[in-house]
């Protein structure tokens, strides 16, 4: 058996693990399911020493002398220190320090984006066939944002209540299709799997 | 017992033997339906087509192998596409798992349509950051890649990256993605404030979160999962897994409406007959 016929075997014998899920719950899924996770943590930690860690080390700190760096692992072990007994103070830098950068940075890139979404919402409004469809987002749109207006009742006032109504009924669709996704999705990832175990494993497709 | 109420106490592992077998049949036995381009894919060939030759084009597989049937062909075809326009392929991922599949992915497509590692294509690996690594890469590709490919190598030693300075060297990134680091995290932070396009396709449970962003213009087209990669892989003209799954998966979902219409009428039956009762 060569190393390639080695590794179908043991990717299929694993899948098959996994399914067994399907009748019951047993220890051989049990233990394929804590293998991978095992393997997928393993992963990821060599991958991050190979690809990052190691030639920031070797290159910008040892070579280049860039020992500015070192700053960031100082920060970076401050979230350990609340091991230690009077170290939490510590680690509360650290996180403050985490949730200020990304607080403004999140707020210095996303705006642009949601910028771009309003103005797709008004992009080239009209009921000829080019735009009829921009016209039902628009007013799709202004139904769904009428049903979160909490501060009408909308029983009691027909310019809210018939609108918010048929955004409640748009939304009913969004998750209709949302689900309808959720279920080709499922369905693409075991039909992979059926690709590999009757195609890879037992030739019984090309 | 009716044959209603009989459906509702049926064991669910009947139902899973039952696609099972759905599925298997047209994938022995191709049914050979026909697949038709939706506008969001052909905007996605577009985009990677209209390039002149020798531009740089970064195909980034941000999954791992959970979202291989949906995205592993559209990553194949996206390869397939940027070697057969003889652009440089720059591969790259957000995930730990993805650039390895890219690797194994590409090699043999390279040595069969004679591209040359580190000349026509190179992969930069798995640099861990996400979005904060793209930004660095935005002003400085090599320094947010830590210098190296997915094999270690310096990126000065290789051919291809010599003009290849900063993400804006990019004509066009094409993300296969899953989860939040993809798609949306290329447009944040490369796509939008500096106009480099952004394309792609993601797993279907993704899609009608992404579909505003296909409908403002920002993402150029997506591959709206296995369907999406089948399509696409006709365009490029390499049909292959996609292609060959999508009868099986028009099969599991006529069995899903069958069932989702049954549940339905039963529950409705069963509610008509406790109203009937006095």
């Amino acid at each position: 058996m060569d190393s390639h016929t080695a590794q179908v075997w043991i990717a299929a014998l694993s899948t098959l693990a996994v399914f067994s899920f399907l009748y019951r719950e047993n220890p051989v899924y049990r233990w394929a399911e804590h293998t991978f996770v095992a393997m997928a943590v393993a992963h990821g930690v060599v991958m991050t020493w190979d690809n990052w860690i190691k030639p920031t080390i070797t290159k910008d700190i040892l070579k280049d002398g860039k020992y500015y760096l070192l700053t960031a692992v100082v920060v970076g072990l401050f979230f350990y220190a609340r091991y230690f007994k009077g170290g939490a103070w510590l680690t509360r830098c650290a996180i403050a320090m985490t949730v200020g950068y990304w607080g403004g940075y999140m707020l210095g890139y996303s705006p642009a984006v949601l910028v771009g979404q309003l103005t797709g919402s008004f992009y080239k409004l009209s009921l000829a066939p080019s735009g009829i469809n921009n016209t039902i987002t628009f007013l799709t749109l202004v139904c769904t944002l009428t049903y979160f207006l909490f501060t009408i009742r909308q029983e009691k006032n027909p310019v809210v209540a018939i609108p918010a109504n048929i955004g409640r009924w748009a939304m009913m669709v969004a998750f209709g299709t949302a689900f309808g996704n959720t279920i080709m999705a499922r369905m693409s990832l075991f039909l992979g799997r059926l690709q590999f175990l009757l195609g890879d494993w037992l030739h019984a497709i090309k | 017992m009716s044959i209603w109420r009989s459906l509702e106490n049926i064991d669910r592992r009947w139902i899973y033997l039952l696609l099972a077998v759905v599925m298997v049949v047209p994938l022995i036995k191709p049914l050979g339906l026909p697949i038709d381009v939706v506008p969001e894919t052909r905007t996605v060939f577009e985009t990677m087509d209209r390039l002149p030759p020798g531009s740089a084009v970064m195909v980034s597989f941000d999954f791992d192998p959970s979202a291989i049937p949906e995205l592993l062909p559209m990553g194949r075809a996206a390869i397939i596409h940027a070697f057969k326009k003889n652009y440089r392929l720059v591969l790259f991922g957000n995930w730990t798992q993805g650039p390895m599949l890219a690797q194994d992915l590409a090699e043999p497509i390279a040595k069969k349509m004679g591209k040359e590692y580190g000349k026509d294509w190179v992969n930069l690996g798995y640099k861990p950051g996400g979005s904060v690594t793209i930004r660095r890469m935005v002003d400085d590709l090599w320094d947010g890649a830590a210098n190296v490919d997915i094999k270690g190598n310096s990126l000065a030693s290789l051919p291809i990256m010599s003009k290849i300075r900063k993400l804006t060297d990019i004509a066009v990134v094409f993300s296969c993605t899953v989860g939040g680091s993809g798609m949306q995290f290329w447009l944040e932070y490369l796509g939008q404030p500096n106009g480099v396009p952004i394309t792609g396709g993601a797993v279907s449970v993704m899609v009608p979160g992404y579909m505003p962003y296909v409908n403002s213009g920002q993402f150029k087209g997506i591959l709206m999962g296995l369907r999406g990669a089948a399509e696409y892989e006709m365009l490029v003209g390499a049909p292959d897994k996609a292609v060959a799954g999508m009868d099986a998966q028009s099969a599991s979902h006529l069995l899903v409406i069958v069932l989702i219409i049954l549940g339905n009428v039963g529950y409705w039956v069963q509610r008509r007959a406790k109203a009937a009762q006095p």
